[in-house]
């Protein structure tokens, strides 16, 4: 006849370990408190280890005073500040100054560029039109531009071509 | 990896330290003043047994605090806000220890189990041969107890100061330690063997300890 291979002690102690410290499932605790019920050994085991476990009650618990939370906030806040200085060292504000300096540099470039694009337009036909506006007396009279076109086609007025307003 | 907003919603609304948390990290001071307030007294006594000693305790609390503040403009609510800080407490422990053991330049290498005080093996034959012969104060009690923690290993010590001091679940203590679950049980429960075996005369003495019991273990 087979017998059930023995369980090794560290496995026993495992469980005893997890059934005091309530961490075995609802059918491995049914098991150990089944066993707990016949097995004289096994209950003497368990009740050592939780005697030892008991024993730690006797560790002291510390209790500090406000003092020491007011020392730590005090650390706390003066590695802070060190932290800033350092943050905003010279070396470290020197590259950023170089940097930010390059980000205005890059910025008013582009803002040159748009302006120049943008609000310059208009000056620019104004530019274009600057001959019709000097004129624009004499081109009241006229009845169409292509009345204009044809006069200009027949040479009529050839003297007054070599006006300097022409020339713009 | 970030956290889902449902987890930080989580978070968020069953955790009254994250949401504090999550006000210092829109620079209130005040709350920041608060968790100090409420986490001293549990920091402490936890990192004093760990690293055994109050002042240097103090000092590693001091820079657990330091991180917290420096994480806040960063910090997501993963997990309980205990659990974060814990971790960051057994980060700072553990690389104090490293520290003073380097320190320490000690020639012989260290069984994983052997403190630098005395080896596991040799306090639990000395506490085998002792026979109290009358009942303990509560100093010697706890001087006794104090020297079996020194006799387990840093994981095994900051296993069983979470569970017992903290009460922390399994899967808390996981996430602190960043360790699976299965390894915690099983570090634990070689904890409690060894505490088991180096307090045997003192459990056979029938005394009942005195003190307030853990808040979340029995």
């Amino acid at each position: 006849m087979n017998r059930e291979a023995e369980p090794l002690q560290s496995d026993v102690d495992e469980v005893l370990t997890a059934y005091l410290d309530d961490e075995l499932s609802p059918a491995e605790r049914e098991e150990v408190e089944a066993r707990l019920s016949r097995d004289v050994e096994f209950r003497r085991q368990l009740s050592q280890m939780q005697r030892a476990w008991d024993l730690l009650d006797a560790l002291p618990r510390e209790e500090l005073s406000f003092d020491f939370t007011k020392t730590t906030l005090e650390l706390v806040a003066t590695r802070a500040a060190e932290e800033v200085r350092e943050e905003s060292s010279p070396e470290k504000r020197s590259w950023g100054f170089v940097f930010a300096m390059i980000g205005v540099l890059v910025f008013a470039v582009a803002g040159y560029g748009i302006v120049y694009t943008l609000l310059d337009a208009p000056n620019r036909r104004l530019t274009s039109d600057l001959p019709i506006l000097e004129n624009l007396d004499e081109y009241r009279h006229a009845e169409s531009i292509e009345f204009l076109e044809m006069l200009d086609e027949a040479d009529l007025f050839e003297e007054e071509e070599a006006t300097p307003d022409e020339s713009i | 990896m970030a956290v889902s907003e449902s987890t930080a919603r989580r978070y968020r609304m069953q955790d009254p330290d994250v949401r504090l948390m999550l006000r210092v990290r829109d620079d209130d001071a005040g709350a920041f003043e608060e968790l100090v307030a409420r986490y001293q007294d549990r920091l402490i006594t936890v990192l004093s047994h760990l690293v055994g000693g109050r002042h240097h305790a103090e000092d590693l609390a001091q820079d657990v605090f330091l991180r917290v503040f420096r994480a806040r403009k960063t910090y997501e609510p993963g997990a309980k806000f205990s659990t974060w800080l814990f971790t960051i407490a057994n980060n700072v422990a553990s690389n104090a220890l490293r520290s003073r053991s380097r320190r320490k330049e000690v020639n012989l290498s260290p069984r994983p189990n052997e403190s630098a005080a005395m080896p596991l093996e040799h306090m639990a034959a000395e506490a085998s041969g002792m026979m109290p012969t009358r009942q303990l104060d509560r100093s010697e009690r706890a001087e006794v107890v104090r020297q079996a923690i020194e006799g387990l290993n840093e994981r095994q010590k900051m296993a069983l100061l979470l569970s017992k001091f903290e009460g922390m679940s399994y899967a808390e203590i996981a996430e602190t330690m960043d360790l699976s679950t299965k390894a915690i049980k099983s570090l634990l429960s070689r904890a409690r063997v060894n505490l088991r075996q180096l307090l045997e005369p003192y459990i056979d003495e029938g005394t009942p300890p005195t003190g307030n019991k853990a808040a979340g273990k029995k």
